[in-house]
């Protein structure tokens, strides 16, 4: 679904993103671990089409994002880490304009909007401008216009971030979802307890560099994903 | 921690200002601002001197200087107001950085006295454009004495801080009353009502000068007398800065006293109406089906939802649209007239229709719409960047909503002046034309500077409208095309009739039109994907 051959990214001297490759199938969890300024929102912007980068590929369901951005964007999904969405809409004006450029269809959106704004608890406060908006509930409204469009592929930068426990334990019920109606999750967390409950992979990067991915059992071994991430940050042994 | 803070307000005027913002890493140069800066000064410079000149004169030889003080001081501080007011108001209660410093070890009186400082600039800029020239006109027919050279100068310096403390009266009850209507679009549509009356007051006072001062200087007893007793201050004011001492003593107390007053107010409320949470009563959506429209109708929609919701945008790039309309309106009630002041000169029609354009063309440029629509985007512009959406749609989006809200109050005030002047055939079919496709070259025009100049992270839209390098830049480059069709004309005005030149115009701005279109459309697209 998501493929990252060999990304490099700088900024000016700069190596961001060096040589990295990912390669996340259909059905997948993938969890992207990395220390503040390791690469990882770099990584996912370039995912997205954010973000340009200087060398590799990146392809979304075999699309190349580079020769063909607007296929690729059509499939994914992406949540960022800081919600600013537009404060001069309402929820429920947002939610029409990202179901109006994704072209979804009058009972999809109807449907999809009512769902998932009764399942975050937001459909009561979707008449309010999102300026009113605590950061919980952006993000909550974040995530339902990333579902709106059905995507193949969510991306999501520290998606747990501000919210409730109880939006926390519907996400995930929702990724796993996505992911046995063969559709793929990508996402950076710092929540390393998250990562090793939820994932069926991992990733962990370092200055740039994948250190280690694979399966959850594969990278952790017989510790704690959190005990092999610390080793691995200390040590730093290239995967 | 005083100085900290007043170099942080300044380094975010200057780089809003003089910095453009993107992952390019690109800047623009610093002195082609401050020249656009010191031209626009200049020119209001100048506009103030022309109106000192006409007064002065009179008044001083009726010896009413203080009642010219007086007036001059009043206008000044009516414009200080005017130009500081809705700072004040998204500068010091709105600012985005309002809680990170509030969560700081820095007294909010402090934090106030900063961002009051910065407005003060701002203040005292308006008014020393007026103030200055006032002064100049009075060594010319005036006989200022050696206390007067001491007593002026600090007059001009002294004057804003009047202004700044109306502005933050003002400013403080915006902040009361704004956040508690609910719908932003409302508070907009309230904004731009109280800025168009108070500029309409402005530009009736202005145009009625002539009869004013005649009027004041054929009553000039019995005004003196009035503002004696029923406006001392206005008369110590205009005393003071004619040159008397115990006047200028009393003013310094005035305005010391009054400023101080106000700060203390304000310090003891910061808080409060900085982040305080006002009670509005919470609109509870109710479930119905939900319209499903085209990727280019959102986008659309989308414009125009920032649009009427943001005072400042709504506030700055709107004028052109009211002051279109009330041409429109004057031409019908007064075009006779005009048309009658001229009609002794042969083929002036063709003149008339020419310099009619002009006058539809500046005012078009009062509408710098597309100029800072993506500063706007600021924090959200990876939406645009991460949706599926083509660069070209969300580029013409922002034109469209130009062409919407400017073109046809353009065109109606063109088609109105059009009727009234009877021009010959192809100049009437080219004068509404013309200013469909200068609105146009301004659309295109504003968005690529926008895109070479963008600087997303300012902390409040006032600031990112108004104080736009961009914008700044658009509007003065729409001035040298307007300035260069007016010497092209008088100069080949012999030999080219008016319905030729306007086409040959409409045509230039037109094809410059579609190339900048077509920049955008190609490598603007990657610089929008790249910012």
């Amino acid at each position: 679904m998501l493929r990252i051959e060999n990304l490099t990214k700088t900024y000016g001297d700069k190596r961001a993103v060096d040589d990295l490759s990912l390669h996340i199938q259909k059905g997948e969890i993938y969890g992207f671990i990395g220390h503040n300024g390791a690469g990882k929102t770099t990584t996912i912007k370039a995912c997205c089409g954010i973000l340009g980068f200087d060398a590799g590929e990146i392809y979304v369901d075999g699309i190349s994002i580079k020769t063909d951005p607007l296929s690729c964007k059509a499939k994914i999904a992406y949540i960022p880490d800081n919600p600013d969405l537009y404060d001069f809409m309402t929820g429920i004006k947002y939610l029409g304009f990202i179901a109006d450029i994704f072209g979804v269809g009058k009972n999809e959106r109807n449907e999809r909007i009512g769902k998932y704004s009764d399942m975050f608890e937001l459909t009561r406060d979707l008449a309010q401008p999102i300026s009113a908006y605590s950061h919980g509930m952006k993000q909550k409204l974040a995530i339902i216009s990333a579902l709106i469009h059905d995507p193949k592929l969510v991306i999501m930068d520290e998606p747990f971030v501000g919210l409730d426990p109880k939006a926390s334990h519907l996400l995930k019920g929702l990724m796993r979802d996505i992911c046995l109606g063969g559709g793929a999750i990508f996402f950076s967390t710092h929540v390393l307890e998250v990562a090793e409950k939820l994932c069926d992979k991992v990733a962990i990067i370092k200055g740039g560099r994948l250190i280690r991915s694979g399966t959850m059992e594969e990278v952790r071994g017989d510790s704690s994903l959190e005990e092999v991430f610390l080793e691995l940050e200390d040590g730093g042994s290239a995967f | 921690m005083f100085k900290a803070l007043m170099k942080k307000q300044l380094s975010e005027l200057m780089a809003l200002m003089f910095r453009a913002n993107s992952k390019r890493g690109n800047s623009t140069n610093t002195a082609v601002y401050i020249v656009i800066m010191v031209v626009l000064a200049g020119l209001m410079a100048v506009i103030f001197f022309m109106l000192s000149l006409a007064m002065c004169a009179p008044l001083v030889e009726a010896g009413l200087d203080w009642l010219y003080f007086a007036m001059t001081v009043g206008l000044s501080t009516v414009l200080g107001i005017f130009g500081s007011v809705f700072s004040t108001y998204s500068g010091v209660y709105e600012a985005k950085d309002n809680e990170l410093l509030l969560s700081l070890p820095i007294k909010p009186g402090m934090i106030l006295i900063v961002r009051l400082l910065a407005i003060y600039v701002m203040t005292f800029i308006f008014e020393a454009v007026a103030l200055v020239p006032a002064g100049i006109a009075y060594m010319i027919f005036g006989d200022p004495g050696v206390l007067w050279f001491v007593i002026f100068p600090v007059m001009v310096i002294l004057l804003p801080m009047l202004a700044l403390a109306i502005s933050c009266i003002l400013g403080w009850l915006l902040a009361l009353i704004i956040p508690r209507i609910n719908s932003k679009s409302v508070k907009s549509l309230i904004t731009l009502l109280i800025s168009v009356v108070f500029l309409a007051a402005y530009f009736v006072f202005y145009s009625r000068i002539n009869t004013l001062l005649q009027y004041v200087v054929t009553n000039s007893e019995s005004i003196g007398e009035t503002v004696k007793g029923g406006l001392y201050p206005l008369y110590c004011i205009g005393r003071a800065a004619e040159g008397d001492p115990l006047s200028f003593a009393i003013v310094v107390l005035f305005v010391v006293l009054v400023f101080a007053l106000i700060y203390v107010l304000l310090s003891r409320n910061f808080i409060k109406i900085a982040v305080g949470k006002r009670s509005v009563s919470r609109a509870r959506y109710v479930k119905k089906p939900v319209k499903a429209g085209s990727a280019d109708s959102a986008l659309l929609k989308k414009e125009f939802s920032h649009y009427i919701s943001s005072t400042p945008y709504m506030l700055n790039c709107s004028l052109g649209s009211v002051l279109l309309i009330v041409a429109a309106v004057a031409l019908v009630i007064k075009g006779g007239d005009i048309v009658n002041m001229f009609s002794e000169i042969e083929g002036i029609e063709g003149v008339m229709a020419v310099i009619a354009c002009a006058c539809v063309a500046f005012i078009i440029t009062m509408n710098p719409i597309t100029a800072p629509s993506i500063t706007l985007e600021g924090n959200t512009l990876w939406l645009l960047q991460s949706l599926p959406v083509d660069g070209k749609k969300v580029l013409m989006s922002k034109i469209r909503l130009h062409m919407i809200l400017t073109a046809p109050a353009a065109f109606i005030c063109s088609v109105v002046a059009m009727v009234v002047l009877r021009p010959e055939p192809l100049a009437a079919v080219m004068m509404p034309l013309f200013s469909v496709a200068f609105t146009l070259f301004c659309a295109s025009l504003g968005l690529i500077v926008n895109l070479f100049m963008p600087k997303l992270d300012w902390t409040n839209e006032t600031v990112a409208v108004k104080q736009s390098g961009s914008v700044l830049v658009s509007m003065l480059a729409e001035y040298v095309v307007l300035i260069a069709f007016g010497v092209l004309y008088f100069v080949t005005v012999a030999f080219v009739s008016a319905g030729i030149f306007l086409l040959i115009s409409t045509l230039s701005v037109s094809v410059i039109s579609v190339l900048i279109i077509r920049f955008l459309f190609t490598k603007g697209v990657k610089m929008l994907a790249e910012l």
